[in-house]
């Protein structure tokens, strides 16, 4: 109990603690966005007016909070650029990056879990040794270009997609999921290529403790030894690296939508930085936040699940 | 010791190729075959050939020429971020590491909070507020670098300044800012140095993932990044523009990870 | 029951062969105690894990044979060796710390080698597990089968691994340096819990340690290794009283308690 308290003070400090940096980041830009908003037609009366409209004229520290406020009762704002609501900008974008940074780390696992164990038990073999070669090849391409690269063999030269389709989940979700697969293996695969290097350093320093010898003593044959002792122990700094990469992927999955034309909230970030349209800036970053936190908070749990000796300190 | 060298492989190619990139990116100062900037309307997507070892782009600028001052570029600002932040993270490391107390707590806790969320995002928020330029992703990034330099630092202090030496030098009368500098900073090198090269790809995929959203260095100057960006538009009709720009980006991160592994195996066997 | 004959092991990983047991002979009644004493780097451990099977490495050269029961556990495919290990054969370690997986429960440690070996039911194993723990004197096994290791003291873990190990009644226990991690009340407790299981059961026990004060208390018969040989062996009483090996009597010398026990 004690420990969800404090666990749960911790993320709203972080979500606090980092909204109010992004707010101030925003806040001392040069330019005023009263002025941007008025175009052309700014004049010194109309800007004054506008400012104190939208509430530029208070101090920082109460906007931060008035702001804030709306923010956890729903509502984020307007668009300076588009006069609309930022939360219904952002709504219909939000399951997209979601579903994308899900599907993503689904094929993470897949890739690299097997493909990891196999490799870890053939150590020194051929195969073993091809897979750490491409690995250390995969582990330096960044998103994007593995992006392009999909595009390009399996969207033109192989015609398995097509290169800047799309289809909202509103209308198909089967569909809507067929053209988040290609993106969804260009943000897999780099990461998967560090799973798959992580999770072999890891079984190979587990394979070398006393229990694992324990268990030998036993009669346990070596498949046993290596299901049921070493691969939990081994997950255990896994998970930890799977966590960063579910947060890195969520910012993998903004700079991906660009290279394949989806219209995720990656896409309207850009535009808006782009337009000085810092609301939606604004609320972006804090709802990824918010995201990376929570993903935080789960893996937090799911280590405490698999790892008894956490409880005691 | 020297067949320990010789016989680690990754070390030596990474090493070899490493100083192959930063030739290149340091004669780009003096010469390029072409003027990277050079538009030239007749050779506009010209072929691969000896004139044009890469081909050209769609204003006809000879690719390998961009190239080159392109990694120059990068370089410059994987260095220069990384001077930022290690020079932040290791007095930030250093002090909370060494003194420890309440000032450690509040620092550590928000060094927890920054570096739980993806670097390029919090990189992006600076960029938008500082604006796209070189100067400026490398200050946006070099604050980013900052909170995961500052915890491996303050971990090496804390486990030396336990170490009987230190001790020691206490005993003997040695001011702390003394111990700080002259005896803890010298040992904290070998790890700082292969965290280094890390954060020097790092820094490499955060530019180019910055100027890939346009928001990092702006024209006429190109790092591999915006290259590899322009390149987007033409990989249909053009797909060897992305091949060669994509492909020396990735092999310079290859080089420099080979040899950032080759350097702790060498540390460590 | 055991038989180990020119045993060799010699290791190949480094440029050069570097031999670590050299004509290693060792023979065991069942029910008999006998204590394999050296210093670390003596091949006292080689030789153990060796006679347990547990010498798998493929960068190592092993000859001579070790017959136990009409096993080799040498040589015979790891499919029958495995059928002797945990059922015939137990072996408890030095660090009882990490000699224990940390995310299993005692339960599921103790009742392991019945799971492999054996074809009881849940209950069975349970109540079996329970009576062993309670066996090796731990207080309130019900509660300590649900533990996790990093909950008992490093003693209490020996105890474990001892339950562990001898839940499959084997006919050798083989203890290597059991007490040496522990602290001096607690490995007096861990002797005499040995000599008790001695007794009862008739379990024949194979003690390796660099302390002959602890040897001297259990074992009739010793063998002294040194740099990979056995230098001298015997009944202990006569070994200790009348060292023959020049390598013996320094042994004896340098441990300043033995005189006062």
């Amino acid at each position: 109990m004690k420990y969800v308290i404090k666990k749960t003070a911790t993320m709203l400090i972080t979500v606090l603690l980092v909204s109010f940096f992004v707010f101030l980041a925003f806040s001392i830009i040069p330019g005023d966005p009263a002025v941007a908003k008025l175009g052309t037609q700014a004049t010194p009366e109309k800007v004054m007016a506008l400012r104190e409209e939208m509430g530029l004229n208070r101090p920082l520290l109460v906007r931060f909070v008035s702001w804030i406020k709306d923010f956890i009762f729903g509502d984020m704002g307007t668009s300076y650029s588009y006069s609309l609501s930022v939360k219904a900008m952002i709504a219909d974008k939000f399951p997209i990056t979601i579903t994308l940074t899900i599907l993503s780390f689904i094929f993470i696992m897949i890739m690299s879990v097997p493909l990891g164990l196999y490799i870890t038990e053939h150590d020194g073999s051929i195969v073993s040794k091809a897979v750490d070669c491409i690995n250390q090849v995969l582990m330096a391409i960044p998103p994007f270009f593995s992006g392009m690269l999909i595009t390009y063999f399996f969207g033109i030269v192989l015609r398995l997609f097509v290169p800047g389709g799309f289809v909202s989940y509103k209308r198909s979700f089967g569909e809507f999921i067929l053209y988040l697969i290609f993106p969804a293996i260009a943000i897999a695969l780099p990461k998967s290529a560090m799973t798959i290097r992580m999770l072999k350093m890891s079984i190979l320093s587990e394979a070398g403790k006393d229990y694992v010898r324990t268990a030998y003593s036993r009669g346990n044959t070596t498949t046993a030894v290596m299901y049921k002792h070493v691969l939990k122990n081994a997950f255990i700094p896994v998970i930890t690296f799977l966590g960063m990469t579910l947060s890195d992927i969520v910012a993998g999955s903004l700079i991906v939508e660009q290279v394949f034309s989806i219209p995720g909230l990656g896409r309207l970030l850009v535009t808006s930085i782009s337009n000085r349209d810092y609301p939606v800036v604004q609320a972006i970053i804090v709802l990824i936040v918010v995201i990376v936190v929570v993903i935080n908070l789960l893996v937090d749990v799911l280590y405490r699940v698999i790892d008894p000796r956490i409880e005691d300190e | 010791m020297n067949k320990k060298l010789l016989s680690n492989k990754k070390l030596i190619i990474g090493a070899f190729l490493s100083i192959i990139f930063l030739i290149i990116a340091l004669v780009s100062l003096i010469y390029t075959p072409y003027d990277p900037a050079a538009m030239n309307s007749s050779d506009k997507f010209a072929g691969i050939s000896f004139k044009h070892i890469m081909g050209c782009d769609n204003f006809g600028r000879d690719i390998f020429s961009r190239v080159m001052a392109g990694t120059k570029i990068t370089i410059f600002i994987a260095i220069g971020t990384n001077i930022i932040g290690l020079f932040f993270g290791i007095i930030i490391g250093a002090l909370t590491g060494y003194y420890g107390g309440i000032l450690d707590e509040i620092l550590m806790r928000f060094n927890d909070a920054v570096l739980a969320f993806p670097s390029i995002l919090l990189a992006l928020v600076f960029l938008s507020a500082f604006g796209p330029g070189q100067i400026n992703v490398m200050i946006s990034l070099g604050i980013v670098f900052v909170p995961s330099y500052a915890r491996i630092i303050r971990s090496e202090y804390l486990r030396i300044k336990g170490l009987d030496y230190v001790t020691s030098a206490k005993l003997m009368g040695a001011r702390n800012l003394r111990i700080i500098t002259r005896h803890i900073l010298p040992n904290v090198f070998p790890v700082i140095f292969s965290t280094v090269v890390i954060g020097f790809n790092n820094a490499v995929l955060a530019e180019a993932g910055l100027s890939f959203l346009g928001i990092g260095v702006q024209p006429p100057n190109a790092s591999l990044g915006t290259l590899l960006s322009d390149s987007q538009s033409f990989v249909f009709s053009h797909p060897s523009y992305t091949f060669l720009t994509g492909g020396f980006m990735v092999l310079l991160i290859v080089s420099f990870s080979l040899f950032s592994d080759g350097f702790k195996e060498y540390i460590n066997a | 029951m055991l038989d180990v004959i020119d045993l060799n092991i010699e290791f190949n990983d480094h440029d050069m062969a570097e031999t670590v047991v050299y004509d290693f002979d060792l023979h065991m009644e069942e029910g008999e105690i006998v204590g394999l004493v050296g210093e670390s780097g003596s091949g006292k451990s080689m030789s153990a894990l060796a006679i347990a099977g547990l010498l798998s490495r493929k960068d190592m050269t092993k000859r001579g044979s070790i017959l136990f029961c009409n096993t080799d556990m040498l040589k015979a495919p790891r499919n029958e060796i495995r059928k002797v290990q945990g059922n015939d054969i137990a072996m408890i370690f030095q660090e009882p710390m990490s000699a224990l997986n940390p995310l299993k429960k005692i339960g599921w440690q103790v009742e392991e080698s019945l799971r492999i070996h054996k074809n009881l039911s849940k209950d069975e194993m349970k109540s079996l597990a329970i009576k062993m723990l309670e066996e090796v004197e731990l207080d309130d096994p019900e509660s300590i089968y649900n533990k996790y290791p990093h909950e008992l003291s490093g003693g209490m873990r020996q105890r474990v691994m001892i339950a562990s190990a001898l839940i499959c009644e084997p006919k050798l226990l083989i203890a290597d340096e059991p007490t040496t991690a522990l602290d001096v009340n607690v490995q007096e407790q861990i002797l005499e819990l040995l000599i008790k299981i001695n007794k009862e059961k008739g379990t024949a026990i194979l003690f390796i340690s660099h302390d002959l004060s602890v040897v001297r208390k259990l074992c009739k018969r010793v063998l002294v290794m040194y740099n990979g040989r056995i230098v001298e062996e015997g009944l202990t009483d006569d070994v200790f009283d009348n060292p023959k090996e020049e390598y013996t009597k320094t042994l004896i010398k340098s441990i300043p308690t033995f005189t006062k026990l």
